[in-house]
């Protein structure tokens, strides 16, 4: 339980002057706030026994005071403390993991859904800062807190009467703790429900047109005002455990003042006790109550805290599982070549490239063709060093690409990926990512050689159109072609698009390639598709299948060997008309 | 306020739920605020004569005893009772707003989700209310109001027993309004400031997951790292500032203050009693320092919660908003459509008013007849069907099937004969069967199951094991998308409607796929008209109509034979078409 901080040891140590002294302000404070009580009842006692004048007064008001002032400033000082101190943390490990994001490539990313790694980034981590912040307060308040008042009220008052009056609170916090966690256990099957709620209203939104095309809408409410009556049922479930908190501390706390003037007024008939005495212990039982609950709330905060540390361990500690060692660094592109080269996923069952053997001079343009799942992109990826090297050979030139610095390769690569990535931010900057430095007229040659001309004509900013959530929303064609003049802007040695032109019309799929051709002549570009005329005009062409090269040659070879390759081409010439799908 | 006024106005839902809790919580705080009195009586009546005189008067400290004790056995009983009515009618009103919120959605049009993402719409119907369940009809009616009931009865029963106190205790109002207003108006700006960089860096950590091949493959690792690092340093700063505030002038200043007032009483009772004149007990003395400390809790918890009514009304704002939106109109008259005959008569339509996507567009379809639509993207195909389903409607001309215009007809009533197939086929969570009748109770399984057949999709049901009632999961996703086609096909066909419509897909697909595809509109076709939105010219050729749109006009019509020896854009498309063609043959 306590296993949270122990795990943090490292920040409290970077910051150990900042604790201490918030701990010990902490303490201090502790002490001031129960001696206001006692001076209270020493003035209550010079009341009833007359001894009150204005000496008396004028030092008790000046001690009063004094312990106000400083109480309220030593609480500045430890709060300030503890709470900057648990954002800091927030801050510190929320860089850490956006760092750790950055090192990762593809198969840690495969572990983990993008969704699951948000929530542990923030909601995670902010319930562990909470742990650092509140939970550091309570646990203080729930230790050092209680042990003062009860060492003040044995010590300045009485023993007997401090134990007989603090017993009853010791059930409470064992009712609450009892209580909370079946709280927590309603709280979460409340939750659940809510998410179907959620997951109902984003599918009917979703699904609009065709509900309405089909003219369910009322059976979609009634779906949805049974599925909210459920949420109720479970929301007043909740409700009613919750109810129970504020009686249950009024019943204890109740139980223990009658205790206390029972017992106290005896211990008075006795002259073991004055008056002020009963006021004070009064109002010390007042002070308890709180730092009491707070041991049950500490319980549920520790536990929270170490789910969360270990939700945060899992992600920081996982690893992509590559080895990226290369020490050579790669100025030039130079010729690919596969030889015998085997490569599996972690995790596949079938082996996704088989006993590729494959070269690729330098300068030349190489097509992939075949089916989904025919080990297109695979190939491709092991050019990014996305996923661990496979057996066999794979090199650059004469030199095995893994000997290659990582950096060095990537600078010679520009990559089209088959989703679509865009940033949100202008149109400008999505297209200098590839190069800083780039100038307006370098973005703009870059457009037009990805047939982007007409459409940026058609934005109301132009170059500073911001796309992406804060922006406009542009269809799949638009930001295929954007990917596309991003990779040409670097004027990268080796050009790889990766059935990057699915959601462009032929007509524009040819101006592109045709472009592409022209600019990259001599420079080494391999291309996959599912659509042939792509790479019609490729140095090479290979097809996969199951991640075998089972066919291989130019195009007019290929049709000619009457394959699959030609088998698929006479289909897809027919069916393609002027248009894709850019809507 | 108004938001304010309406929010309580939603109160009248569950009338006896929120005048049950509220009057017992009017009850238990009595019965509290007693509370002390009988400690103020004990210490009088019995610790304060005992200490002088050594007697026990054990009489009257058990009879006191047991009024406390009656008195917090009552306050325990009602504050319970009356939390869970408060919070039962929380509960309830917000199941009320959803479902208002739910229905008014059904009847909008659909040009209003055309800008509003979905998420946002989402966001409204659930987190919005949620939002107003917790902190208006949680902390506001019910926290801030029992707060403010306290006060009041703390103030009272000062006056009751020293009307000079409680007056001067009035003195603490300006003074906790004006620490209120500095507070929250800090407070306020820096949540606002806070919510906005927590977003933006939810943002760039999100996009730098979904990205994080590209920022690799162009080596922006550094850039996108420094400017996380700068939006999180924003972040921080606003936060320490907020500390700083929260340490100076929140929850410690409270307790400032109460301590203040506590050395004041202190203060002013001594010096009575040096002069000679104190007036009162010691309990009194107790009671009154007991009743001061009670005065900050409430002021405490209402200062905490003031700054959450403002996030309730602006959640309260939206969710407004979205019921107040009109409807789309809606006339009752049903249509009734016997043959499917569909016709345009100079339609002219825009999704906005400056640029019209259809211009004047004339054309009939006979009853059984298929039409085709091609054109280039923006050319208005699709929009033909969104005006045909009325899911907008045009600004000039009429639509009508079999002679009725469909604009005088109930939208549902167009639409209950017609079917649609999307080019991105939607599917619902459940299950195949319940996707394919849409949970239409006149569709049986073997009905569903022989559709299903028709279009092709056998090979589906053997394929999982549950056959039909193989679950679908959101959005289909364990389908491919051919799969998905052939379901939304079967639904089509299952509904068996008189006018149907499909929009082809249009991203690449498996030969295989496509054949199964091509063979499912064959048989939908039959006997009904047909719409095709045509991105193939292999799906069209038999088409009884061909239109080429171009710029929202009709640029040509005709058969696939005709069109060709017209020689214009057609026969160029097919031309090129055809050129490849020969090369692979």
């Amino acid at each position: 339980m306590f296993d949270v901080i122990f795990k943090l040891k490292f920040f409290f140590k970077e910051n150990k002057w900042q604790y201490l002294i918030a701990f010990i302000c902490l303490a201090i404070s502790n002490v001031f706030a129960v001696l206001i009580p006692f001076i209270i009842g020493r003035i209550i006692d010079a009341i009833v026994t007359g001894e009150m004048n204005s000496d008396l007064l004028l030092t008790y008001s000046l001690q009063f005071g004094g312990l106000v002032i400083l109480t309220y400033l030593l609480d500045f000082v430890w709060g300030y403390g503890l709470f900057e101190g648990a954002y800091k943390l927030q801050r510190q490990m929320r860089s850490a993991l956006m760092r750790h994001f950055l090192r990762m490539r593809a198969p840690y990313f495969e572990k983990f859904r993008t969704g699951d790694l948000m929530a542990r980034g923030t909601q995670d981590i902010r319930a562990l800062a909470d742990t650092v912040g509140y939970g550091m307060l309570v646990l203080m308040s729930a230790t050092g807190f209680t042990a003062t008042i009860v060492v003040m009220m044995g010590v300045t008052v009485h023993w007997g009467l401090t134990v007989a009056a603090v017993l009853p609170l010791l059930p409470m916090a064992y009712v609450i703790k009892v209580k909370g966690q079946q709280v927590d256990e309603a709280y979460e099957i409340a939750q659940k429900s809510f998410s179907t709620v959620n997951d109902d209203v984003l599918e009917m939104i979703d699904g609009m047109r065709v509900i309405r095309a089909y003219v369910k809408e009322a059976d979609f409410i009634d779906k949805f005002k049974s599925q909210t009556s459920d949420l109720l049922k479970k929301n007043n479930r909740v409700s009613e455990i919750s109810a129970i908190f504020g009686p249950t501390v009024k019943t204890f706390e109740g139980l223990s003042i009658m205790i206390a003037l029972t017992y106290g007024s005896v211990l008075v008939v006795r002259g073991i006790l004055s008056v002020g005495d009963i006021v004070a212990f009064q109002m010390y039982l007042g002070m308890m109550i709180w730092p009491i609950i707070s041991v049950s709330e500490l319980v549920l905060i520790l536990r929270q805290g170490s789910a969360s540390m270990r939700r945060v361990e899992e992600i920081t500690h996982a690893t992509d599982g590559l080895d990226l060692k290369g020490t050579e660094e790669a100025k030039t592109a130079d010729n690919f070549v596969f030889d015998e080269f085997t490569f599996k996923y972690g995790g596949s069952e079938i082996t996704n490239l088989d006993n590729i053997q494959l070269t690729l001079p330098k300068g030349k343009m190489l097509g992939i063709v075949g089916k989904t799942g025919s080990g297109k992109t695979t190939l491709i990826r092991q050019l990014l060093n996305q996923f661990p090297t496979g057996s066999g050979v794979f090199n650059m030139g004469t030199r095995s690409y893994a000997d290659y610095q990582d950096p060095s390769l990537r600078r010679l690569i520009g990559y089209v990926p088959q989703d679509h990535v865009l940033f949100s931010r202008s149109v400008r900057d999505n297209i200098a990512f590839g190069k800083s430095d780039a100038t307006d007229e370098d973005i703009l040659t870059s457009i037009r050689l990805a047939s982007f001309e007409d459409d940026l004509k058609n934005m109301d900013k132009g170059l500073d159109t911001m796309i992406g959530e804060k922006g406009v929303s542009i269809s799949g064609g638009q930001k295929q072609r954007i990917s596309i003049a991003r990779a040409l802007i670097k004027n990268p040695e080796v050009l790889i698009l990766d059935d990057s032109l699915s959601a462009v019309d032929a007509k524009t799929e040819q101006n592109i390639i045709g472009n592409i051709r022209q600019v990259r002549d001599g420079k080494t570009t391999i291309i996959s598709t599912h659509r042939l005329s792509a790479v019609k005009e490729a140095d090479e062409i290979i097809v996969l299948d199951n991640g075998k090269i089972v066919e291989r040659g130019t195009h007019d070879e290929l049709v000619n060997d009457q394959g699959w390759y030609y088998d698929q081409f006479s289909k897809q010439e027919i069916k393609d008309i002027t248009q894709g799908g850019d809507e | 306020m108004k938001t304010v006024k309406r929010l309580l106005s939603y109160m009248k839902y569950f009338k006896m739920h929120f005048t049950i809790g509220i009057g017992l919580v009017i009850l238990s705080m009595i019965t509290d605020l007693g509370a002390p009195i009988i400690v103020q009586r004990v210490i009088d009546q019995v610790i304060t004569p005992a200490a002088t005189s050594g007697e026990d008067y054990s009489n009257v400290l058990v009879r006191l005893i047991a009024i406390y004790f009656g008195l917090t056995v009552s306050t325990v009983i009602t504050r319970y009772i009356s939390a869970i009515y408060r919070m039962r009618g929380a509960n309830g009103i917000i199941k009320v707003i959803r479902d208002q919120l739910y229905t008014r959605v059904q009847e909008l049009p659909i040009h209003y989700f055309d800008n509003l993402p979905a998420g946002k719409i989402v966001a409204r119907i659930t987190n919005d209310t949620e939002n107003l369940r917790q902190q208006f009809y949680v902390a506001t009616v019910g926290q801030i109001l029992i707060n403010v009931f306290y006060v009041i009865g703390a103030f009272t029963a000062i006056a009751f027993f020293h009307t000079g106190l409680a007056l001067v205790l009035l003195l603490l109002i300006p003074l906790m309004y004006f620490w209120n207003k500095f507070y929250t108006k800090y407070a306020r700006s820096f949540h606002r400031e806070e919510r906005e960089l927590n977003s933006d860096i939810n943002g760039k950590l999100n996009e730098s997951i979904q990205g994080m091949q590209i920022i690799q493959a162009f080596e922006q690792e550094e850039q996108i790292s420094a400017e996380f690092e700068e939006t999180n340093g924003k972040w921080y700063e606003v936060m320490r500032k907020y500390v700083i505030l929260d340490s100076s002038f929140q929850w410690t200043f409270a307790d400032f203050l109460r301590r203040v007032s506590l050395l004041l009483l202190m203060i002013y009772f001594s010096t009575q009693y040096i002069n000679g004149t104190l007036g009162i007990s010691v309990g009194m003395l107790y009671l009154f320092g007991d009743y001061v400390s009670r005065l900050y809790e409430p002021i405490k918890g209402i200062i905490q919660q003031m700054a959450f009514v403002q996030q309730a009304i602006a959640a309260g704002d939206r969710v407004f908003e979205m019921i107040d939106s009109d409807p789309e109109d809606n006339p009752t008259d049903k249509m009734t459509v016997t043959q499917g005959r569909v016709a345009f008569n100079q339609v002219t339509f825009g999704y906005n008013e400056d640029k019209d996507v259809l211009k004047n567009i004339q054309f009939v379809a006979e009853p059984g007849e298929t039409v085709a639509l091609v054109g280039h993207t923006g050319s208005g195909k699709s929009s033909i069907m969104n005006l045909l389903f009325r899911f907008y409607d045009p600004q000039h001309g009429e639509i009508t099937v079999d002679g009725q215009n469909t604009r005088l007809y109930s939208r549902q009533s167009v639409r209950e004969e017609m079917g649609i197939v999307l080019q991105d086929p939607f599917l619902f969570t459940g299950t195949i069967y319940s996707n394919i009748t849409m949970d239409n109770p006149k569709i049986s399984k073997e009905e569903a199951i022989q559709a299903l057949k028709d279009v092709g999709g056998e090979d589906l049901l053997q394929k999982f094991e549950k056959g039909i009632d193989e679950p679908v999961v959101e959005k289909g996703s364990t389908l491919s998308s051919g799969q998905r086609q052939l379901i939304s096909f079967a639904r089509a066909l299952a509904f068996n409607p008189k006018i149907l419509i499909l929009d082809e897909a249009t991203s690449s697909i498996d030969t295989e796929t496509e054949e199964i595809i091509q063979h499912a509109m064959d048989v939908l076709k039959k006997g009904r008209t047909t719409f095709i939105i045509a991105h193939r010219l292999s799906t069209i050729q038999h088409a009884d109509q061909i239109l080429v749109l171009d710029q929202g006009e009709i640029l040509e019509r005709g058969t696939h034979d005709t069109l060709l020896t017209t020689d214009g854009v057609y026969a160029e498309m097919y031309e090129m078409q055809k050129k490849g063609q020969t090369i692979a043959s």
